[in-house]
């Protein structure tokens, strides 16, 4: 790490090696070690958190607030910063994100859909042979071979009455039933 | 003397049990199950009739008699019965039939007699004996249903199998027929045969589609002796 290309081969021309350059870069290099970094990650993370608590807390309200300029804003001066809060967009940059988690998160979910389709259409094809939906017989009947000729019939009954109402009162009141 | 408001109508075998367990559901009531034998007698002296003369008046009916049927009994094993005589059913243009009906009840005490002979008393005697079987329903408003056939006494034509009582066999297998009716006391009673005629009709609207009741021809349901037809 600490300049690795001025120690090592002698016959290579170091003219191009931006050596100030580097030599800034080692000293504050020196200056961060480890245990540095570390803390400045965590430092980040909590931000990160907090700004995420605050963000959640306030979701309802923010997602009501409508930010426009007064007449006195300084347009031109904070013109990024005027931009930057009126896009009603995410950010393209952001939007990568959220299509890079959306896909991330998707490609899961089908993954799962897949093997979900599959049990479920198993389970259809297995309940509906399991069931016949058509005729008037159960798969019980069907495999037991019930002889349809033992069914009640359901017919419509075209028989005529061998007497009509007035002949059997009259067959009740004088007792003269007509020969047929 | 009662005045009875009748309809009547009649349903194929096939029919029998949806109509059964349909007045039931409409009833809120199982049906009651009855048997009566019945026998029709008539005069054995017919009175001619003479235009003019005095019994242009005179009006001689048929005696209807009833009695709780049992199959192992004769007629003339039968101690109690209803005695009734019906007049032809009011004429008119109606809607229902409405009949006056005499009925009294005949109770034979003494061992050796009979109905044959009672009936033999009164200068009458048995023409037709059948046997009505149904069910019967009571309906709200007084309104009563009945679904029955009539059985008659087969007659044994073959000679190997004589049946010493006969057999009691439908006139008609096939078919039942349904009577619904309401009995009104007094034939004055102008408001109650209103309301009751009212009541039946209510009934034959609501059973429309699957019984259809209807007024039958009154010429059917008279009992006199037919001199003037």
């Amino acid at each position: 790490m600490q300049a690795p290309t001025t120690q090592n081969e002698q016959n290579i021309d170091h003219s191009g090696v931006p050596i100030e350059a580097l030599e800034s870069l080692r000293l504050r290099l020196t200056q961060v070690n480890k245990c540095q970094i570390g803390d400045q990650v965590n430092i980040i993370f909590t931000q990160l958190a907090s700004l995420s608590a605050t963000l959640s807390t306030y979701s309802e309200t923010l997602a009501k607030t409508v930010v426009y300029p007064l007449p006195d804003f300084p347009t031109t001066e904070q013109e990024s910063l005027l931009t930057t809060l009126l896009r009603k967009k995410a950010l393209p940059e952001v939007n990568e994100w959220i299509e890079d988690s959306k896909k991330k998160s998707t490609d899961i979910l089908l993954k799962d859909d897949e093997d979900l389709t599959d049990w479920a259409l198993n389970l259809v094809i297995n309940q509906r042979d399991e069931h016949e939906f058509r005729g008037f017989h159960t798969k019980k009947e069907i495999d037991e071979q019930i002889n349809e000729d033992d069914d009640i019939k359901i017919k419509q009954d075209f028989s005529r009455p061998k007497y009509s109402i007035d002949e059997v009162l009259k067959f009740m009141y004088q007792g003269s039933l007509p020969t047929k | 003397m009662v005045q009875q408001l009748s309809l009547f109508s009649s349903i194929s075998k096939s029919q029998y049990e949806l109509t059964k367990t349909s007045i039931e559901t409409l009833t809120g009531f199982k049906s009651l199950t009855y048997q009566n034998i019945n026998l029709i007698s008539s005069p054995k002296i017919i009175t001619k009739y003479e235009p003019n003369s005095k019994n242009a008046q005179y009006e001689q009916y048929k005696i209807n008699l009833k009695a709780p049927f049992k199959p192992e009994l004769h007629r003339n094993d039968y101690k109690d019965w209803i005695l009734s005589i019906m007049d032809i059913p009011s004429a008119g243009k109606r809607k229902i039939n409405t009949q006056s009906i005499l009925e009294s009840n005949i109770q034979i005490l003494d061992k050796e007699s009979n109905i044959d002979k009672y009936l033999d008393d009164l200068g009458y005697k048995v023409d037709t004996e059948y046997v009505i079987k149904g069910e019967r329903f009571f309906y709200v408003n007084n309104i009563t249903i009945e679904i029955f056939q009539i059985l008659v006494k087969t007659e044994t034509t073959q000679e190997t199998e004589v049946k010493e009582k006969g057999d009691w066999e439908p006139i008609d297998p096939n078919f039942y027929i349904i009577k619904a009716f309401i009995n009104v006391e007094k034939a004055t009673d102008i408001e109650n045969l209103q309301k009751s005629s009212n009541h039946l009709l209510n009934l034959k609207n609501e059973l429309t589609g699957l019984v259809e009741l209807d007024i039958s021809d009154r010429n059917s349901m008279d009992s006199r002796i037919g001199l003037r037809k």
